[in-house]
């Protein structure tokens, strides 16, 4: 195997000795795979898809924490080829890179928790069924090419630009310090399913126009299932959602941020049909799942509710904690096919979800969603 | 012999960055800040270093406390630890988010010209120094104890902080081991 290159290096050669799997095996002993095999990033299919960008090949989509090296459109190309992605799918990637990189979203503590939170990249409007994303069935699964690759490009640029591969320091760069990470941080990409979705496309909540195709990014664990076969009113299934999130363990109970309740379309027709729109759902869940403080071990609960800026609030919820500091940050949308279930995806708590436009009709032109009015932090003590 | 060539999917050149260490020259009388990030202990780790300088060098301690470990501290309580201490001591680097920001709210303070020393449990001392590194802060000092500091009483964790704790955290500051000898023999 050939010494590992420098950085800086823009290219590097590799000997087949007759054998083009040697390519693949010499990535992998350079680091620079997530550990599954990986397409060879040469030049010439590089070049297709910076070609099919919506920026230059140079241009610099902002520095990936923690090592803070610049990531350009060629590099985010080199890294979407690795991961098996088409040309085509590269303004979305432009887009996930773009709005991970918010300063509220936290890169930087997210690459080196040790809480196991992968990137969720999220895909709305008609990019998604452009790229031939699934947002129906098993859309959280195996199977689609663009749900796979996609993510999985986003997390090969988080280890080979931010440089951030896990691990127990064991290397220079393992300063990934998930204690036990997720399946997730392999991939993790879907589409929202907007055909249906009983109420305005995600992206529109946020703030976007109805024309435009949006990526979210947010840092959340591995999706919770929540299984209701049986309640036939929205409020017995949201009461099944809220009972399901009041759980001590997570830390949105004491960090706040923003998570995620990805209806399944059957539940989000239902909680419909009982009246409630999306901000009447965000309410109920809201005020329903509250974790008790008897739940919750003494010496923890004097901690998180340190974290969470509420220890002198505990009398005013009535000994009741909710899961969230604000009804509009548990964010509502719908995915999924035909089935009584949904999913709850808690944050790593010190983060807030990013929703960036996919500028296909103005290239160059990059658009954050307006932040949510909750989305502020102050670390000053109570 | 048939060679492919690639792109390389790293190739970002880090922009060169150094945050220069500061020292004071002796500890001697002087105002130390105490910056808990909240985590479990970090303030028993913080007291215990706090009382071990004072035995040594009466230094006024000044304890400051920011909410959320897994964000930087406040730019306006960065100000105020650097307008009214000359040196800092960080804690509790014992997790990745925590110790990362931590490591993030020294490098402020040392490039607002204090003498700075972070806490890390040994579980996560490699890890800190890695991330300093990355901020071009390498000469920024650490001093070590014992994993783990949450999850244990708090008299358990200040037991951590012993002579040789208080040595580390003596070199980070003034940077001179001689000094330390001919202080503690003092």
């Amino acid at each position: 195997m050939s010494a590992l290159p420098r950085p800086g290096s823009d290219q590097q050669e590799i000997a087949l000795d007759g054998d083009d799997a040697l390519v693949a095996e010499q990535l992998y002993a350079w680091g620079w795979t997530d550990g599954l095999p990986v397409v060879p990033p040469t030049r010439e299919r590089v070049a297709r898809f910076c070609a099919a960008a919506l920026h230059d090949a140079e241009h610099c989509l902002g520095a990936i924490a923690p090592r803070g090296a610049p990531l350009s459109v060629r590099q985010l190309a080199a890294n979407a080829v690795m991961a098996g992605c088409l040309p085509a799918y590269m303004p979305i990637l432009e887009a996930a890179v773009t709005a991970m990189n918010v300063p509220i979203f936290n890169l930087y503590g997210m690459q080196m928790t040790t809480h196991p939170c992968a990137l969720m990249v999220l895909v709305h409007g008609p990019a998604a069924a452009e790229a031939g994303m699934n947002a129906g069935a098993g859309c959280m699964g195996q199977g689609n090419r663009a749900n796979g690759t996609i993510g999985r490009a986003v997390r090969l640029v988080m280890m080979n630009v931010g440089g951030a591969r896990p691990g127990d320091g064991d290397s220079e760069s393992a300063i990934d310090r998930a204690t036990q990470g997720t399946p997730a941080k392999w991939t993790f990409c879907f589409a929202e399913n907007e055909a249906r979705s009983p109420w305005e496309p995600f992206r529109v909540s946020v703030g976007l126009s109805p024309e435009d195709s949006a990526v979210t990014v947010a840092a959340v664990e591995g999706p919770h299932n929540i299984n209701d076969h049986q309640s036939d009113s929205g409020e017995e299934i949201l009461f099944t959602i809220a009972e399901t999130m009041a759980t001590p363990g997570a830390n949105t109970v004491y960090r706040g941020g923003d998570q995620f309740v990805v209806l399944g379309p059957e539940h989000a027709e239902v909680i419909a049909k009982s009246g409630f729109s999306r901000p009447a759902a965000q309410a109920y869940l809201f005020e329903h799942a509250r974790v008790a403080v008897d739940r919750i071990g003494k010496k923890k609960l004097d901690e998180a509710s340190t974290w969470g800026g509420y220890k002198k609030l505990l009398d005013e919820f009535g000994g009741r904690i909710p899961v969230a500091r604000a009804p509009e940050d548990i964010r509502i949308l719908v995915a999924g096919g035909a089935g009584k279930h949904s999913a709850w995806l808690p944050t790593f708590g010190a983060t807030y979800s990013q929703t960036c436009r996919v500028g296909r009709e103005e290239p160059g032109r990059i658009q954050i969603a307006p932040a949510l009015a909750s989305s502020t932090w102050s670390t000053a003590a109570e | 012999m048939e060679r492919m060539v690639i792109v390389n999917p790293t190739s970002g050149e880090v922009p060169l960055r150094r945050t220069p260490r500061a020292a004071v020259a002796n500890l001697q009388g002087r105002t130390v800040g105490f910056l808990s990030n909240s985590k479990m202990n970090a303030d028993k780790i913080l007291e215990g270093v706090a009382e071990g300088l004072m035995a040594r060098f009466a230094i006024t301690p000044r304890l400051y406390v920011k909410r959320v470990p897994s964000i930087g501290a406040d730019e306006a309580m960065l100000d105020e630890i650097a307008r009214d201490c000359t040196a800092a001591v960080v804690a509790m680097l014992d997790c990745g988010s925590c110790a990362s920001w931590a490591c993030a709210d020294m490098v402020e303070l040392s490039q607002r010209g204090l003498a700075v020393c972070g806490m890390a449990s040994d579980q996560f001392d490699a890890f800190s120094r890695q991330v300093l590194a990355i901020k071009g802060a390498d000469d920024l000092g650490l001093s070590v104890v014992e994993h783990p500091v949450g999850g244990i009483p708090p008299e358990t964790a200040k037991a951590k902080v012993v002579a040789a704790t208080i040595d580390q955290v003596v070199i980070a500051l003034t940077g001179a081991p001689a000094e330390l000898q001919s202080t503690v023999a003092q």
